[in-house]
């Protein structure tokens, strides 16, 4: 058998830190920058005696979440404990959401080159994070400033088929969380985690093969390289008659290979079961009515909308809807000069390029919507050329003036006059015979050399239709 | 209640038994078992489980960092068996 006789299957857990100000289940700072064990209590620690108290926030955020994600939101869910043995989880369990969970079935639309991808998701569930522990041979240091953090698990149905798919579905879950403001999608500091599992099977088999979990991948980037390795990897060993064995693995990204973790024989049994600290979240129909009013449109209705509604090419809507912020920009630019496409172009080339060189956020950029609108307005009427206007965006962006106001101040409008241009142009013509009579020679590629003489005589300011009429006429007329 | 799954409750439970308690605790547990069982034999055809005699929704707490009703840090970390600075100090896991 060849590879392609294989298909992939992968589905995705991916653990979002919701961005409430407290833990879950008590009220100690969620801040990142905070000193070892700085941000502990009685609760996160896991004392004897001590009772978890919800978070109201976490139930607003994770339904609203569960909204974006188009899932069912369950009027009534449970808190179960799930027991393993670990020190950074003092307690022996880990408060999480087993049969009922908070959001059910929902589903996640993405652009996988100019294919339409649909994933389902199964379910996303309310848990607590555990602390870190780092290893320093003889023994374990344990900080629990994660301990208790609220996390939302969002689970995929096994519907992703490449690993481009998996980190694109990553992509736009972390884009959706960020749009809503439910997750700050921070991978770096694990604000943002993701598990994998991967399986293969023959094309056309309808049964699951063994899966493989891979965890803890901090980077899109990895996401792909490691499922592209570990599918590989398990069609190696069905191709030379080899087990696949149900395992954790992780992926190692210098070596860029995975590595087995634990093996399903040393399996934890979480022996789950309803948590009698916390009663069942009962979430009214009234709330999830309430909170559907207030979900934002996500990155991906609204990179089809730009698409539709503003001819953008499906490239250029991407780019804009990445962030909620950028995407609110670029309409309230187009509300100001009406043309889409423009707009796009100075997004995603000026402010873009500028916003990275200065590293700065779009909204503290010093143009605002407004502004760039009104320079746009100026390109759009002919007041300046789109050679001048980068000149103008530059000075706007150092002096925070309007566009207007700078050509007028520097005296920079096109010039459409054509009495003028005639002048220039007669100039460089007479300066310059002997390009004359090579172009009236047959030469005609160096009428260029011409367009860029006027412009340079002109200071960039003339009219560039109107040089290339001109000229026209003076060279093939005479 | 065999051998074998008294060996693997007393793994997961991390509680090291010796052959003759093995042998003790499986006729204890059987026992005890034994006695739970007799829950199975009530008829509860027609109910739903019943988690928390409580109908009422669980009391949320508004999203506030109020670190005064807490233990501070320094509390915690003082009835540590073990610590390092400010981090706990355990037994190696890895």
């Amino acid at each position: 058998m060849s590879y392609s006789d294989y298909e992939l299957v992968v589905g995705l857990e991916i653990h979002a830190q919701l961005t409430t100000k407290s833990k879950l289940f008590s009220p100690v700072s969620t801040e990142f920058e905070a000193g070892d064990n700085e941000n502990i209590s009685e609760v996160c620690v896991g004392l004897p005696g001590t009772l978890p108290v919800l978070n109201k926030a976490v139930v607003d955020q994770a339904v609203r979440a569960g909204i974006a994600l188009s899932c069912q939101i369950n009027t009534r869910s449970q808190f179960s404990r799930k027991q393993y043995f670990y020190p950074d989880l003092s307690k022996g369990y880990q408060i999480s959401q087993f049969d009922k969970p908070v959001c059910g079935e929902g589903l996640v639309s993405f652009f996988v080159g100019s294919e339409l991808k649909k994933v389902r998701i199964e379910r996303a569930h309310i848990e607590e994070d555990a602390g870190k522990s780092t290893h320093h041979g003889t023994h374990t240091y344990i900080n629990y400033n994660r301990a208790g953090m609220p996390l939302l698990e969002i689970v995929s149905a096994p519907d992703i088929r490449s690993a481009k798919e998996a980190a694109e579905y990553a992509r736009t879950v972390r884009n959706i969380l960020r749009y809503q403001g439910v997750c700050d999608g921070n991978l770096e500091e694990g604000s943002l985690r993701c598990d994998c599992n991967i399986s293969i099977r023959k094309k056309g088999d309808p049964k699951l093969g063994t899966k493989v979990e891979l965890k803890n991948i901090n980077s899109f980037r990895f996401i792909e390289k490691a499922i592209d390795y570990e599918y590989q990897r398990q069609i190696d060993c069905k191709e030379s008659q080899q087990t696949i064995y149900q395992e954790t693995r992780l992926y190692d990204s210098t070596k860029n290979v995975t590595v087995s973790m634990r093996s399903k024989e040393e399996a934890d049994d979480y022996r789950y079961f309803p948590d009698p600290d916390l009663l069942d979240l009962q979430i009214e129909e009234s709330f999830i009515e309430e909170r559907k009013k207030l979900t934002f449109e996500g990155p991906v209705q609204r990179q089809q909308r730009y698409m539709q509604e503003y001819s953008l090419n499906q490239e250029e809507a991407y780019l804009l809807t990445q962030e909620r912020d950028h995407a609110d920009y670029f309409e309230s630019v187009v509300d100001v000069c009406k043309n889409p496409k423009l707009s796009c172009n100075w997004i995603s080339g000026e402010i873009f390029r500028m916003l990275n060189e200065e590293k700065v956020e779009i909204a503290e950029c010093p143009i605002k919507p407004q502004s760039l609108g009104g320079l746009i307005n100026q390109i759009s009427k002919g007041v300046i050329s789109g050679k001048i206007a980068k000149d103008v965006f530059t000075k706007m962006w150092e002096s925070g003036d309007e566009a207007e106001v700078i050509i007028e101040k520097q005296g920079l409008k096109q010039v459409s006059d054509s009495g003028a241009i005639e002048a220039w142009v007669d100039e460089v013509l007479s300066k310059n015979p002997e390009n004359v009579s090579e172009y009236k020679s047959g030469k005609t590629k160096i009428f260029g050399f011409f367009v860029g003489q006027v412009m340079k005589l002109s200071k960039g300011q003339a009219s560039p239709d109107l040089v290339n009429k001109l000229l026209k006429e003076k060279l093939n007329g005479e | 209640m065999d051998q074998k799954q008294i060996t693997e409750i007393s793994r997961l439970a991390r509680i090291e038994l010796s052959a003759v308690e093995k042998e003790e605790f499986s006729k204890d547990l059987a026992k005890i078992l034994e006695a739970f069982n007799n829950i199975s034999s009530v008829s509860t055809e027609g109910l739903n489980p019943m988690q928390n005699p409580t109908p009422n929704n669980g009391h949320l707490r508004e999203d506030v960092v109020n670190a005064d009703s807490c233990a501070k840090s320094e509390e915690l970390l003082e009835l540590a068996s073990e610590r390092v600075g400010h981090l706990y100090r355990v037994p190696p896991v890895v």
